[in-house]
């Protein structure tokens, strides 16, 4: 083996360039690493450094890529609706780099397979939920897998470990593994990709030599303001359609119903008493909530006395008073019996409530803690209607693809408007005659309204 | 593990040190972990959420303690649960009843007729069970829900102990680099950088005043401060504290707003037990056969770490002295290791070193001998499975003879 003038490598996550002539100048993206006597760069730079050597007739070994064509393309996709086909043909303009934001339902899934379709390298797709890793390794195994060519589909995350031409993955798994296998993928979809603009995230993205990058999502914007970040590390916004410009036509019909409930004349007493104690203690601080650092100021303050522990203890007893009143509870027996048959998405915004809905009304409740086959187990039973009723936190907020569910309660939430959204999309997926709804239920004449008001501010509510 | 939200820390000149502890807060510390520790005796074959609750009660600063002594029974609580044993319970069984019971459920109220105690009572009779054992059981897989099973720690002094090394770790988990100063033996400078090694950190080495400098980060801390290499930091404390002393001073990240401050740590001798020093299986099998043949060579661990300005510094795993010069050459084994580990070695190679060295390469890592045939000091010798002595003796014998 006699090395080639420039040779360019992987090493955890960055790329080695080796053997550069000193008036070569500094190649894009690099840095001159002393600690090991090479030129460094992130591994996301790999396009632009392959581009670069190129442009200057520089010849060199590239033993960095490790990913390689797909032995045969996808087989059996439906015919894309109009919109698909815009957003992927919007994509391969980019360079086959860029985020496509679509409604839940409206089948972004779709534009990924055609776009892994249209470069066929190998190709790993990340997702926020073991969930999603399951939807996703079911309909990849359906369009490009088998025992022929491409070969099984990999899956890394929730205790399994198998690398392959086309592998999926969780976010999580991306971060922790991304330095040893970022190599060995052309193409990286990043579903629900307003998640990868968390710090940790984002390194797995600069960690990935991929030069194909898509991002899906129905909702890019995040509240820190940090979608800025997804131009460098997938590409900018090439295509957006939103909920009412697809509603109807592509989307089911929906209604949404707010139902207001109203605490029994003790919980009243308590949340008042909690409330007051808490407020007492807020205006005493003189911190302004409404500020993007106010409730972190409150946190901090209020645990170096005795008296702020007390006021975030009377918070928190009111809050879970207006979250899980009994009478939500109540109310949530009347809805179940009132779309009885109907396939029905129960949310709460804890555990402890999905918990003890679960137990109330003996449905199957599905939660970080529950273990893939038994969740894959009961969203085929929630599919096939044999249970209609699922209860989840805040794990099925995303993605999960249901398009029986008809029917969604949200007993509680945050203010997040991304949720809110993101939970009406679970129904919205269309069927022949199928008009879907969304029941929020609220406790009258406490925090839990402002909360409310805050996750409709969105087009999909008005 | 302890995070930083575990540990009392100090500013102080523009820097962050572990806050020191008044004989008061120690003697707290102590009576929290004894008090804890009887709690999770006494709680072996209830539910985590029990132990959770009861620890909440016995570790439990005053109304008036400081943020300091609340954190430290936080990382008091913290150990004591990371030390306890849980049991797995039955999962399998749980999953299956609650199939069976929510099923049932399904179907009554399909037909109009769900009334809860008369669907849990029919699969209790189904089920050969009593109805509370069926509430009990019906969630029994959840992580509060599993029982203590032994606890793994054997005495407050040890918890303590424990805390000693973990309040380092939890500040390293948010370090963007590290520097460490040693005055160790060869034995625990080598073991520091192995342990380095293994992680994938890079790091370069000066001899200083009074010992080893080592500046040891991830390879993206080119480009940009990240937290990512804070836990494979953070493991290298053990290594680190068991030297004759040492100085930490670390770039971190505690702030919410992740602005970059200095950490600081030092210690002295006898602050860690000497962490484990054996060699790779490949090396001890090595020096062991090359022993046995009683050849020109013998054959020891190597207790030098081999600078090599602008380029690192070389572990080696052994020493081959010949028997009748006294020449050495040293052996590194490259098993694990990367192809590009290889690649920066041919090329020191090539450029000269002040040492022999014969480097043993995986077949794995795809790189021919052919790469350093007639090098002066350094040779290569690639192996599959196990690692010819012979073999290693012959390269040795060309590079002396040379």
């Amino acid at each position: 083996m006699v090395a080639p003038p420039l040779a360019l490598s992987w090493f955890a996550g960055t790329l080695e360039l080796r053997g550069l002539e000193d008036d070569a100048g500094m190649p894009p993206g690099c840095a001159w690493d002393e600690r090991d006597a090479c030129h460094r760069a992130p591994a996301c730079r790999y396009a632009e450094l392959v581009l670069w050597a190129r442009d200057r007739g520089l010849a060199f070994e590239d033993r960095a890529r490790r990913y390689q064509e797909l032995a045969h393309g996808a087989r059996g996709l439906p015919p894309s609706r109009p919109f698909q086909a815009e957003a992927l043909d919007a994509w391969r303009k980019a360079r086959g780099r860029g985020v496509v934001v679509l409604p839940t339902g409206a089948g972004k899934t779709h534009v990924a397979l055609r776009a892994i379709d249209d470069r066929r390298r190998s190709a790993l797709v990340v997702a926020p939920t073991l969930d999603l890793v399951r939807q996703w390794h079911e309909l990849l195994t359906a369009s490009f897998g088998g025992t022929d060519g491409n070969g099984e589909v990999g899956v890394l995350g929730g205790g399994q470990h198998e690398i392959r031409p086309l592998t999926v993955t969780t976010y999580d798994s991306a971060w922790a593994h991304m330095e040893h296998l970022g190599a060995r993928f052309g193409l990286v979809v990043f579903d629900e990709v307003h998640h990868l603009c968390a710090e940790a995230y984002a390194q797995a993205a600069r960690l990935c030599l991929a030069p194909y990058r898509l991002g899906l999502t129905a909702t890019p914007e995040r509240a820190d303001g940090r979608e800025a970040l997804l131009d460098e590390l997938v590409g900018p916004v090439v295509y957006r359609k939103e909920i009412d410009e697809l509603e109807g036509e592509w989307l089911a019909e929906y209604d949404v119903v707010r139902l207001e409930v109203v605490l029994s004349e003790a919980d009243r007493a308590a949340y008042d008493a909690a409330h007051a104690e808490y407020r007492a203690f807020v205006q005493k601080s003189g911190v302004r909530l409404s500020s993007p650092q106010g409730w972190g100021e409150l946190v901090k303050r209020a645990a170096r006395s005795a008296e702020g522990r007390s006021a975030l203890a009377a918070h928190r007893r009111q809050r879970a008073l207006s979250f899980a009143a009994p009478q939500k509870l109540d109310e949530l027996e009347r809805l179940l019996e009132r779309h009885r048959g109907a396939r029905t998405l129960v949310f709460t915004d804890d555990n402890a409530t999905a918990y003890a809905i679960a137990r109330r009304f003996l449905v199957p409740v599905i939660t970080h803690q529950t273990k893939v086959r038994e969740r894959s187990a009961l969203l085929k039973a929630f599919s096939d209607g044999a249970l209609p009723v699922l209860a989840t936190s805040r794990v099925l907020n995303e993605g999960i693809d249901v398009p029986e569910a008809q029917v969604a309660v949200i007993v509680s939430g945050t203010g997040s408007v991304r949720e809110h959204v993101q939970r009406l999309g679970r129904v919205l997926r269309r069927r022949e005659g199928k008009r879907a709804v969304l029941y929020e239920l609220v406790t009258a004449d406490t925090g839990e309204a402002f909360t409310s008001e805050r996750r409709r501010d969105h087009v999909a509510y008005r | 593990m302890l995070t930083v939200e575990h540990v009392p820390l100090r500013r102080r000149g523009g820097v962050v040190e572990l806050a020191p502890l008044g004989a008061g807060q120690l003697a707290s510390a102590r009576a929290w972990a004894q008090a804890g520790l009887d709690v999770a005796r006494a709680h072996e074959g209830l539910p985590r959420a029990a132990l959770e609750e009861a620890l909440d009660a016995a570790v439990a600063p005053a109304d008036d303690a400081t943020a300091a002594d609340r954190r430290l029974a936080l990382g008091c609580k913290r150990l004591l649960l990371d030390a306890c044993d849980f049991a797995t319970p039955d999962a399998e069984g749980a999953e299956a009843l609650r199939a069976t019971l929510f099923n049932a459920a399904a179907q009554a109220r399909a037909q109009g007729r769900f009334v809860r105690e008369q669907v849990i009572a029919a699969v209790a009779a189904e089920r050969g069970l009593g109805v509370d054992d069926v509430e009990r059981l019906l969630f029994a897989d959840l992580a509060e829900a599993h029982p203590v099973a032994a606890l793994d720690v054997r005495d407050a002094d040890e918890l303590l102990r424990r805390w000693q090394v973990g309040r380092i770790q939890a500040v390293l988990l948010r370090a963007t680099r590290l520097q460490v100063t040693v005055d160790a033996t060869p034995a625990q400078l080598r073991a520091l950088l192995r342990a380095a090694k293994l992680r994938q950190l890079l790091f370069d080495v000066d001899m200083v005043e009074g010992g080893v400098r080592l500046r040891i980060e991830g390879p993206l801390a080119l480009f940009s401060s990240v937290t990512r290499y804070g836990l494979k930091l953070a493991l290298l404390v053990p290594a680190i504290r068991a030297c004759r002393r040492w100085h930490i001073e670390a770039e971190v990240k505690l702030r919410k707003d992740r602005t970059i401050e200095t950490f600081v740590a030092a210690g002295n001798d006898g602050d860690e037990p000497a962490p484990d020093v054996e060699l790779h299986p490949i090396a001890a099998k090595l020096n062991d056969d090359v022993a046995r043949a009683r050849g020109p060579f013998t054959a020891a661990p190597a207790s030098d770490v081999l600078r090599l300005p602008g380029a690192g510094a070389l572990v080696p795993d052994l020493v081959l002295t010949h028997g009748s010069t006294g020449e050495q050459v040293f052996v590194e084994i490259l098993g694990f290791w990367s192809r590009s580990a290889v690649w920066r070695r041919v090329e020191l190679v090539e450029r000269g070193l002040p040492f022999k060295v014969v480097f043993c390469v995986s077949e794995r890592l795809r790189v021919s001998e052919e790469a350093l045939p007639d090098a002066a000091t350094g040779a290569l010798v690639v192996f599959k499975g196990a690692l010819s002595a012979a073999r290693v003796v012959e390269r040795a014998l060309r590079l002396t003879a040379g």
